[in-house]
């Protein structure tokens, strides 16, 4: 028998406000993350990801659509959550109380009474000699650190992680990136990544959804993502004229008297073919991969004008 | 069940300069009174001497300490503590680290448990400290103590103390569940505490405005709306209890608009006193298990 999907969105959809005050969050959002890999959720600001992962932790309430959580509907079985870590939407705890006692009080709350288990968890992210100091003296990074030891405290099957390694040195959040990996690789688990920072989810995740506007515009593997879709960088001449050849089927830029274009590998020959007919001389057409960052702000761009 | 509450309680405690002032205040301020006493009686035996010239009893020291928490200011004390426990979540952005663990109506119901177990310990210590205190300062003076402490005077004590703690509990508990209504819809300390200071200045008045409006508009309600106020209710109860009687405060109403008085009974104050709690308790679930926690 298979693996129930970790996370399943079925139509999700919020709407927040009545009448003229009304914004979509979420809508009709559909999605599947398999058990025991690295998903990235990637969006601009208020493309929906927190109201998503709010939603999927049942703490906003969805308007139309469904959760399943390895395959439990969330709102019919809410104990499934006892097998789903987080860090939602920045880090925080009662700052009047010590790192260790926070974590203390999460154990209690989820379950999870192991002291020693709390500070093998402080010494994982570091937090080993300031465990006993109020949180209130945090920085952003420290508290980012006890997030997520806090995600991890009743070893869940799933971890969710929203922004993580906002406020972490370069230090830190390449030790985040690690932790991920060995979380999914070496212990099995599930992680959903929600981030801007395209480098760290190129270099973490598996497979990644885009999401605008509270839509997902975009999902798949990352390998398959990046090679499905290339940059051509083209020099000929005149420019001007090349780029209003092309600009009818495929998005195009001039850039240092280059001329830009994504396509998709295959149309290759048939971006040539177009030049060529238009009388335009050809010096050199050059492929790039795309990095995961320059698709991303493609494929929001183009949103946005579609929504425009 | 259990879990939550020390969960609860150590989040309670920890909050240490909150619950310092609005809490232990009163057993560390009857404790400090006692101390003050010593030092008068240290400075100048006869002023001490003269401050147990009058008669005091000690029964009513103990009893007394749960006097304060059922008056306004002992109301203002204590709707500060309920409005950091409940709005505190909001406002330290705590509760979506605990929500998707444990049931909502589980989380409220133990913040309810919890805050009646601190309060009912930090006034029944303050009624020690009293009685205790008391007698203590009252054999310095030498004063023998009155009443005279036997197992007759020791049982009446109890009935009666129970009867004084259970009051000023119901009293504190009508008050906790409104000031945690505002403080779930503002999601604001400050703003659960100006709901509930507004609360306990409010719903005493009632029973003084309303009735006028009654008589002006030859209209029997408005007596009635006062006669379902909490405060009614407690007034009505404590007469039952000191005088056998009930409390009528409204009767020269009643009589200039040609109506019977109608004498309620302390089951009658008991049943809406109830009321007042119910509703609160199912208005608070309510409201907390349709929420986003969108912050």
């Amino acid at each position: 028998m298979s693996q129930p999907n970790a996370i399943q969105l079925h139509q999700l959809s919020k709407l927040f406000g009545k009448g003229k005050q009304r914004v979509v969050a979420v809508k009709g959002l559909d999605l599947e993350v398999a058990a025991g890999q690295v998903f990235g959720f990637l969006g601009p600001n208020g493309a929906g990801k927190s109201s998503t992962i709010r939603m999927i932790m049942d703490l906003i309430h969805p308007s139309a659509g469904s959760v399943s959580v390895f395959g439990q509907p969330v709102r019919q079985d809410r104990a499934v959550l006892r097998r789903v870590g987080a860090l939602v939407e920045g880090a925080t705890f009662y700052e009047f109380l010590t790192a260790r006692r926070n974590l203390e009080l999460l154990g209690h709350v989820t379950g999870s009474r192991d002291p020693a288990r709390v500070s093998q968890l402080l010494a994982q992210v570091g937090l080993a000699d300031r465990a006993d100091q109020p949180v209130k003296g945090y920085s952003t990074g420290m508290k980012q650190r006890l997030g997520l030891a806090a995600a991890q405290l009743h070893d869940p099957d799933l971890i969710i992680l929203d922004e993580p390694t906002n406020g972490l040195d370069p230090g830190g959040m390449q030790q985040v990136r690690a932790l991920i990996r060995e979380l999914v690789d070496q212990q099995g688990k599930t992680v959903f990544l929600s981030s801007h920072l395209m480098g760290e989810v190129e270099q973490v995740c598996d497979r990644v959804a885009i999401i605008s506007k509270g839509e997902i515009l975009r999902q798949g593997a990352v390998a398959d993502l990046l090679a499905a879709q290339l940059q051509l960088i083209i020099r000929a001449a005149p420019l001007p004229e090349a780029a209003a050849a092309l600009e009818a089927r495929w998005p195009t830029r001039l850039a240092d008297g280059r001329l830009l274009v994504a396509a998709a590998q295959g149309d290759t020959p048939e971006i040539a073919r177009t030049l060529v007919a238009h009388q335009i001389d050809i010096f050199e057409i050059q492929a790039q991969k795309q990095s995961l960052e320059q698709l991303f702000l493609e494929v929001t761009a183009a949103a946005e004008d579609s929504h425009a | 069940m259990l879990d939550l509450f020390r969960a609860e309680l150590a989040k309670i405690i920890g909050n240490r300069w909150t619950t310092g002032l609005l809490l232990w205040v009163f057993p560390v301020g009857a404790l400090g009174i006692g101390l003050f006493m010593l030092g008068v009686l240290v400075v100048s035996p006869n002023t001490y001497q003269r401050m147990f010239e009058y008669p005091y009893q000690w029964t009513n020291m103990v009893l007394g300490a749960w006097a304060f928490p059922s008056n306004p200011l002992g109301h203002m004390f204590l709707v500060g503590l309920t409005a950091v426990s409940f709005a505190g979540e909001y406002q330290w952005g705590t509760w979506k680290n605990i929500l998707p663990y444990r049931s909502r109506a589980a989380l409220l119901g133990v913040k309810f448990v919890t805050l009646s177990v601190l309060i009912i310990a930090a006034f029944l210590v303050t009624s020690v400290v009293f009685g205790g205190g008391f007698a203590l300062l009252s054999t310095l003076a030498g004063k023998p103590l009155s009443p005279p402490v036997t197992a007759a005077a020791l049982s009446d004590l109890w009935s009666d103390y129970l009867l004084q703690a259970a009051l000023s509990y119901l009293s504190i508990l009508v008050v906790s569940i409104y000031v945690a209504i505002s403080a779930s819809i503002m999601r604001s300390v400050v703003g659960g505490v100006m709901v509930g200071m507004l609360f306990v200045s409010v719903e005493p008045a009632i029973g003084f405005l309303f009735p006028p409006l009654a008589l002006r508009w030859e209209q029997p309600l408005y007596l009635t709306i006062s006669r379902l106020t909490p405060s009614y209710n407690f007034a009505n109860i404590r007469s039952w209890i000191q005088a056998g009687q009930p409390s009528q405060p409204y009767l020269p109403f009643y009589q200039k608009l040609g109506l019977t008085v109608p004498a309620d009974s302390y089951g009658f104050s008991l049943l809406v006193l109830t009321g007042w709690v119910i509703v609160g308790l199912a208005l608070i679930l309510w409201i907390f298990q349709r929420q986003d926690i969108s912050s």
